[in-house]
């Protein structure tokens, strides 16, 4: 087992493997297959994670109550899918159930790493473009935090993390044109924030007032 | 605008590109860690549940402190510690198997019987029914004797193997490094390791119970047993649980239910129930 220490024996030695190769060396009971798929999926699977939460904290959580579950229940993993796709679904679903269940715990989505780098980056005058471009991704990162999640995880799977519709639709176990009907409004709600935080004077009447899980009732397109 | 309305396709471009333009964060060294441990902790549970199905994986408790306490640096720490809880099972399992040759053990303070019974997943509650003499005559000892003493059921009273003669108090971290320091031929037939088992039962199972009934019953783990599937492909370790109804203890008062030993508050997995009385 290699868990924790370097692991580029581990590398080498799965090097040529795929993931449902790996898979099913894991289920088969090779001790080292499922810390290589972590390794390999690690930082994609975190940030799905952390902007399906919009807290680190709680991603973490979420990522590793997921890869606990998909540790466990590797046997049910059917190869009718690709690995990674079983796996967001499985991290997504574990995330979704901790805002779920931690529903009225406000959420803190910039990240500390962010902000320093935004202090450090607005000492440099000569950096003013980069400085804008970082505060729209900031602003970007925090207006999606605060969308209904199930709009949120749509638009991470689809416009962030670059899956398909249908691979979302797969991932999020619904029906594509839900898919799209979340994007597009989680969309329409990203532009509103981020129209107001460009030039503020002149939408005074733009409800930013974030719509609710509760208030999304009805907006799917089954 | 309002936020309802459809974006027109330019500004719903423009908002694609800047998602799709998104720094991808990296996992955090610490959460990257603390991952790892668990993982590990997991596969070394499946490698002793593989060679035993009785040993069960630390308590849900345990690994909330291990998630608290983890900091870089001590990964290497906890893969030792790791190393040494494996030790520690390995010793279980001489015990367990001594145990389940001599077919029961009774320990003082923690009301367990080990009777080797193998459930089959098929028709659970016409199995238990075939149990409920024995069961009630063992949950009837225990709840008639809140000082633990040792049981007398039939099948402790048969037993001419393995009577406890001490019983040490549930271990913590400095009784299981005494534990670990004695001789290793000598703790293969020591009852202690039986109680460590019980140990994390019984931690286990007031979490279990939250979700099963949230009224104050007061459990008895009566049995450590094992749940075989139909195939006799998968097994795995289970506890019969006698939980008291409207809170009156006697005899036809208890509802008998089977749970995973290793069964979590979230996902407890309640394999059968029967009222006693039915």
């Amino acid at each position: 087992m290699t868990y924790g220490l370097d692991n580029s024996g581990l590398e080498s030695r799965f090097e040529s493997i795929d993931d449902k190769a790996l898979m099913a060396a894991h289920v088969a009971g090779d001790p080292d297959a499922f810390a290589e798929i972590f390794r390999r999926h690690r930082d994609r699977l975190w940030a799905v994670a952390l902007r399906t939460t919009g807290d680190p904290e709680e991603a973490a959580d979420g990522l590793q109550d997921a890869l606990i579950s998909a540790y466990r229940k590797a046997d049910t993993y059917r190869a009718d899918a690709a690995v990674t796709t079983w796996m967001h679904r499985i991290v997504v679903n574990a995330c979704l159930d901790r805002l779920r269940r931690n529903a009225s715990r406000p959420t803190s989505p910039l990240p500390e790493s962010e902000a320093e780098a935004q202090r450090h980056t607005a000492t440099h005058k000569s950096a003013q473009d980069q400085l804008e471009h970082k505060e729209l991704k900031i602003e970007l990162d925090r207006a999606l935090a605060l969308l209904p999640t199930d709009q949120r995880a749509a638009i991470v799977l689809v416009d962030v993390e670059g899956y398909s519709v249908n691979e979302a639709a797969q991932i999020l176990d619904c029906p594509p044109g839900t898919i799209k009907s979340r994007c597009a409004r989680g969309r329409a709600k990203l532009a509103v924030r981020l129209a107001e935080l460009r030039n503020p004077q002149s939408s005074p009447n733009v409800g930013l007032e974030v719509e609710t899980d509760a208030e999304q009732g009805g907006d799917d397109q089954k | 605008m309002n936020d309802n309305q459809d974006l027109n396709p330019e500004d719903e471009q423009e908002i694609r590109e800047l998602l799709a333009s998104l720094d991808a964060p990296t996992l955090p060294t610490v959460f990257s860690e603390r991952i790892e441990y668990a993982l590990a902790v997991e596969s070394e549970n499946r490698e002793h549940q593989r060679v035993h199905p009785l040993v069960s994986a630390p308590p849900p408790d345990e690994l909330q402190e291990r998630r608290r306490i983890m900091r870089p640096g001590r990964i290497l720490g906890g893969i030792a510690g790791i190393a040494a809880v494996g030790l520690f099972a390995v010793v279980g399992l001489q015990t367990i198997q001594t145990a389940n040759s001599d077919q029961e053990l009774v320990a003082k303070s923690f009301p367990v019987v080990l009777t080797g019974t193998t459930y089959q997943t098929a028709d659970l509650d016409s199995q238990i029914k075939k149990q409920l003499p024995q069961l009630k005559q063992l949950t009837s000892e225990y709840s008639s004797n809140s000082t633990n003493s040792p049981a007398s059921s039939d099948l402790a009273t048969q037993s001419t193997q393995s009577q406890p003669s001490s019983v040490q108090s549930p271990t913590d971290q400095a009784q299981e490094k005494q534990i670990l320091a004695k001789d290793l031929d000598a703790m293969a037939n020591d009852e202690i390791m039986m109680e460590t088992v019980a140990s994390n039962v019984r931690n286990r199972i007031p979490e279990c119970l939250d979700s099963i009934d949230p009224t104050d019953a007061n459990p008895i783990i009566v049995d450590l047993a094992k749940l075989e599937s139909e195939d006799h492909q998968d097994v795995e370790p289970i506890a019969v649980i006698a939980l008291p109804v409207d809170e009156t203890v006697g005899d036809e008062d208890f509802e008998f239910v089977l749970v995973d030993i290793n069964c979590t508050k979230e996902s407890a997995n309640i394999h059968a129930r029967l009222m006693i009385n039915e």
